[in-house]
């Protein structure tokens, strides 16, 4: 569906959660997460949380400056967390072999700069398993 | 449904040692045992390379058999590999680093609906 098209809200609203694991413009998987969030919140369903892995961390970057004629993913994740208050997880350990960190870990390790957006959380991989637990439906894009 | 007890099966379609893959499925299984989720774990395609017996990944690569072989410790005993996939491998259960349930490829589909959550690695 178009992205601004307006849509009918669903009767009965699910809980979704989303375990995204493809980098960012590698595979169309990336941009069908992205996709899918913004439908399920336009049609009254609600995403408790999107858990990122894998190569999917990659979009936590702040220093991405993808063509402006471009989908800009990073941005539109960044957006979906300020301004529809959905709860970005990125995996800790995947971002450390990924050089994906913010503040806290770049003086941890000892590292001259971090990258990691706001907008995003570092956590770990119990809460992938606790959004599974707590949604009606996990879907996972990329694998 | 919700905050009930529910069941989680890893499905694995990857070979060792081209990713961090069999890792990161391992690391997800063993986090969901320990919040008491019904875990299993299924094999397809060149994933079964991952249970292989006298694997030597050197220092590349964590060695995953010492914990395939502690699965059970975390409860963890369902494990399912396509029978199909294996034997196109020229492999036998008995080249496996562990006790596995052989699944004919027509019924992986019961496999996968008798869990709540699937996650693919």
């Amino acid at each position: 569906m178009a992205q601004n098209e307006a849509a009918e809200p669903v009767l009965n609203p699910m809980i979704f959660s989303i375990h995204v694991v493809t980098s960012p413009y590698s595979h169309q998987s990336a941009l069908t997460a992205l996709r899918f969030c913004q439908a399920s919140l336009a049609t009254g369903h609600q995403i408790k949380r999107v858990f990122f892995s894998g190569d999917g961390v990659l979009v936590g970057t702040g220093l991405a400056s993808p063509p402006q004629d471009e989908v800009d993913l990073y941005r539109a994740w960044q957006s979906l967390a300020r301004d529809q208050g959905v709860e970005l997880v990125v995996c800790i350990s995947a971002c450390l072999r990924r050089g994906i960190i913010n503040a806290t870990e770049a003086e941890r390790y000892e590292k001259p700069g971090h990258n990691l957006t706001d907008e995003f959380v570092l956590s770990g991989l119990g809460q992938l398993v606790e959004a599974g637990l707590e949604s009606d439906r996990l879907i996972t894009f990329g694998a | 449904m919700r905050n009930a007890m529910r069941s989680t099966l890893f499905i694995n379609t990857k070979p060792p040692y081209s990713s961090q893959a069999t890792k990161e499925s391992l690391d997800a299984a063993l986090a969901s045992a320990a919040f008491g989720v019904d875990v299993g774990l299924l094999f397809l395609e060149d994933s079964v390379f991952q249970l292989k017996k006298d694997q030597h990944p050197g220092n590349d690569f964590k060695r995953t058999a010492p914990i395939f072989q502690s699965l059970a410790l975390y409860d963890i005993s369902k494990v399912y590999v396509c029978e199909e996939d294996l034997a196109q491998r020229g492999l036998t259960p008995s080249d496996l680093i562990i006790e596995v349930s052989l699944v004919p490829a027509k019924q992986i589909s019961t496999i996968l609906s008798s869990f709540d959550n699937l996650l693919t690695f």
